[in-house]
């Protein structure tokens, strides 16, 4: 699915990823775990193409339908028409621009590129329902402002509802657990798995072992200082809840 | 040494031949005691005018002409190169038409504004809307003024009386042809006694050589509602002096606005809100997004006198620049003298978030597609102040087809508008 390669990342000059190499297989749920500060949300962002981040060297290549494709040729939205998705840490509100409509043309836009076509208003909605039903959320929440005045677990529901949406190959949660109470935690974990398949893949950016008790991991990464130190499985998740990060560090 | 604008003897004298009753020499006493401004006056320091007045001051001699505008609401009232069209005229049975030569006990024009002052000597009648005690208006009233003529100056003046507990919708349209450079000097001015609940929008969107300046007034008494929407994104200079005074207690304001302006467009807002009586509330919200080499300027000034105890004041203006020629000038100021009081203000300029425009592309929607998307967003943050929807909606629709559209030309024909 996606093979990252010795990638070095700068933002400002400051370097941030320093050497990360770490490859995602189709069906695959990895955890991306790691202190602070130690490059977590840099890496998924970097995946799904932030401007702001500039890497220097090394290299992102993209597995579809057996056609390698260099990830960092491509602008943001491609790499979503690509079929890459990712659940931001603070989703943005954008006042004046319904959920439906949002939700609908960034759809469209994904489903064209991929050659699905377009769906009409009436297909869209009736498409949407049981994804809102998996989330728990009212049908109403489709005629508000996108994010604008939601609560932090209506805002992660919203992701997911995204992500049901756009039914990504590769799905890059970056800290989707962080800010849920225990009811919001088990909604969202319960829509990441009816996502999931053994076509499509999650990364899971987290700072805690929590999310990874609904989720279960394949594999678990420890990042710090912009570099992988320790790869395993969902055991080292467990030791990590139990350990702390300094056993690694020092 | 005494400063002065050179262009002031001349209008001095043109306006003393109009000044031909009470209320007209004491406005021309008024415009007197300032001039016209200049750039050293500390309200008019953004703001220099020696581009757009005309070397005389003319009133405008076209004749009255309309065409078809599409505005808001079933009652509509027309002007045309300062005229009323009272034949053209619909209101409903509760307002009640006055039109009149100024009396000055009438008016409750700030004394030191300048153009409101020019305005009292220039107008020929001043058009009175009574709004019945009791009587509230089921859909908006459109107002329009429009104008096609070069060179010379018009000067509308509405006055607007909302007896007790009345409630309307009114929507002032200023519109004109492009290529003229016509002058407007408008006076709106309300009166909200108690329990009245009034929306004055403002919409002005006139022809790109115009020079508009307009004063709106408000006089609002006990349990009064008095929301302001000033939203500007014509002419090519423009200046709105808004003034609300709330007199009593229980007595609420909203000045809200929105200016989007391309080219070299320039506009200034200038409102003061003042809490006279205890238990009295204020909201301010005013946005800016400027494109090419636009300027927008807003002063904002909260005034609390010292009888206003127990009031809640909050004032925001945020401004987005789309271009490093466009320029913000922000001055949001609080003066007390009460000491149990709750204000709070703030403004900000700043450029195209990069954070969020990448969302947007993270889900699929091109580059320019979430530019145009961000701004629409920016700008629905104001408009939806305004709680009547037929009245949001024909904003909306004026700031796609004056500022959107031509903004964003270049991008994809996709209406940033459905949504």
């Amino acid at each position: 699915m996606i093979k990252v390669e010795n990638l070095h990342a700068t933002v400002e000059e400051n370097e941030i990823l320093k050497g990360i190499n770490f490859e995602v297989k189709a069906g695959e749920v990895h955890a991306i775990m790691g202190p602070n500060g130690s490059g977590k949300s840099t890496l998924s962002k970097v995946i799904a193409g932030h401007p702001t981040y500039e890497v220097k060297s090394g290299s992102i290549t993209y597995n579809v339908n057996g056609k390698d494709t260099d990830l960092l040729e491509l602008e943001a939205d491609e790499r979503a028409k690509n079929g890459i998705f990712l659940g931001f840490q603070y989703p943005i509100e954008i006042p004046g621009v319904t959920n439906f409509n949002f939700l609908h043309e960034s759809f469209n836009e994904v489903s064209k590129a991929q050659g699905a076509g377009e769906m009409n208003e009436e297909d869209f909605r009736a498409f949407l329902m049981p994804k809102l039903e998996l989330l728990e959320m009212r049908e109403e929440f489709l005629n508000r402002p996108v994010n604008t005045g939601f609560s932090g677990g209506e805002k992660k529901k919203n992701e997911i509802l995204q992500m049901a949406v756009l039914n990504p190959r590769l799905a890059l949660l970056d800290e989707t657990d962080s800010g849920l109470d225990i009811d919001a935690l088990k909604i969202v974990a319960k829509g990441v798995n009816a996502l999931k398949n053994r076509f499509n893949s999650v990364v899971l950016v987290t700072h805690y072992q929590r999310l990874l008790d609904y989720i279960e991991p394949d594999f678990v990464h420890v990042l710090y200082d912009g570099q992988i130190i320790k790869s395993g499985d969902k055991s080292l998740a467990l030791e990590l809840e139990k350990k702390g990060y300094d056993w690694l560090i020092n | 040494m005494k400063r002065e604008n050179p262009l002031t003897q001349t209008y001095t004298s043109a306006l003393e031949s109009f000044a031909d009753n009470e209320a007209r020499k004491k406005a021309l006493e008024n415009f007197k005691t300032r001039g016209l401004p200049h750039t050293k006056m500390e309200d008019w320091l953004y703001t220099k005018l020696s581009d757009v007045l005309p070397e005389k001051l003319l009133k405008v001699s076209t004749k009255p002409n309309i065409k078809d505008i599409k505005t808001p609401g079933k009652y509509k009232l027309y002007f045309s190169n300062g005229q009323i069209l009272e034949d053209k005229c619909s209101l409903p049975e509760g307002v009640i038409l006055n039109v009149s030569t100024l009396k000055s006990e009438t008016a409750n024009d700030d004394q030191s504004d300048i153009f409101a002052m020019m305005n009292g000597v220039l107008n020929d009648v001043t058009v009175t809307l009574t709004i019945k005690k009791d009587f509230v208006l089921d859909s908006p009233l459109s107002i329009v003024h429009y104008s096609d003529f070069t060179g010379e100056f018009s000067a509308p003046r509405v006055h607007v009386v909302a007896e007790n507990f009345s409630k309307a919708e009114i929507v002032e349209i200023f519109i004109g042809e492009d290529q003229k450079n016509y002058n407007v000097t408008a006076v709106s001015n309300f009166i909200l006694k108690d329990g009245a609940k009034i929306l004055h929008a403002k919409v002005q969107d006139e022809g790109n050589e115009a020079f508009h300046v307009s004063s709106v007034n408000a006089d609002v008494h006990r349990d009064a509602n008095f929301h302001s929407f000033t939203f500007t994104t014509g002419a090519k200079k423009s200046r709105n002096e808004i003034k609300v005074r709330l007199r009593e207690t229980g007595a609420y304001t909203s000045v809200d606005g929105l200016y989007a302006l391309n080219d070299k467009q320039h506009t200034d807002n200038n409102s003061l809100i003042t809490h006279i009586k205890e238990h009295t509330d204020s909201s301010q919200l005013f946005k800016g997004v400027l494109d090419d080499s636009s300027r927008g300027v807003f002063t904002g000034k909260v005034l609390v006198c010292r009888d206003a105890q127990k009031v809640n004041s909050e004032q925001l203006n945020k401004n987005l620049l789309l271009t490093k020629k466009s320029h913000a000038d922000t001055r949001p100021q609080l003066e007390v003298y009460a000491d149990d009081v709750k204000c709070a203000h703030g403004a900000t300029v700043g450029q195209m978030n990069e954070e969020e425009a990448f969302y947007l592309q993270s889900r699929g929607l091109s580059k320019e597609r979430a530019q145009k998307l961000l701004i629409h967003a920016f700008c629905s943050e104001a408009l939806l102040k305004i709680e009547n929807d037929e009245v949001r909606e024909f904003c909306s629709e004026t700031l796609f087809k004056s500022f959107e559209e031509e903004s964003f030309s270049h991008v994809d024909n996709r209406s940033a508008q459905k949504s």
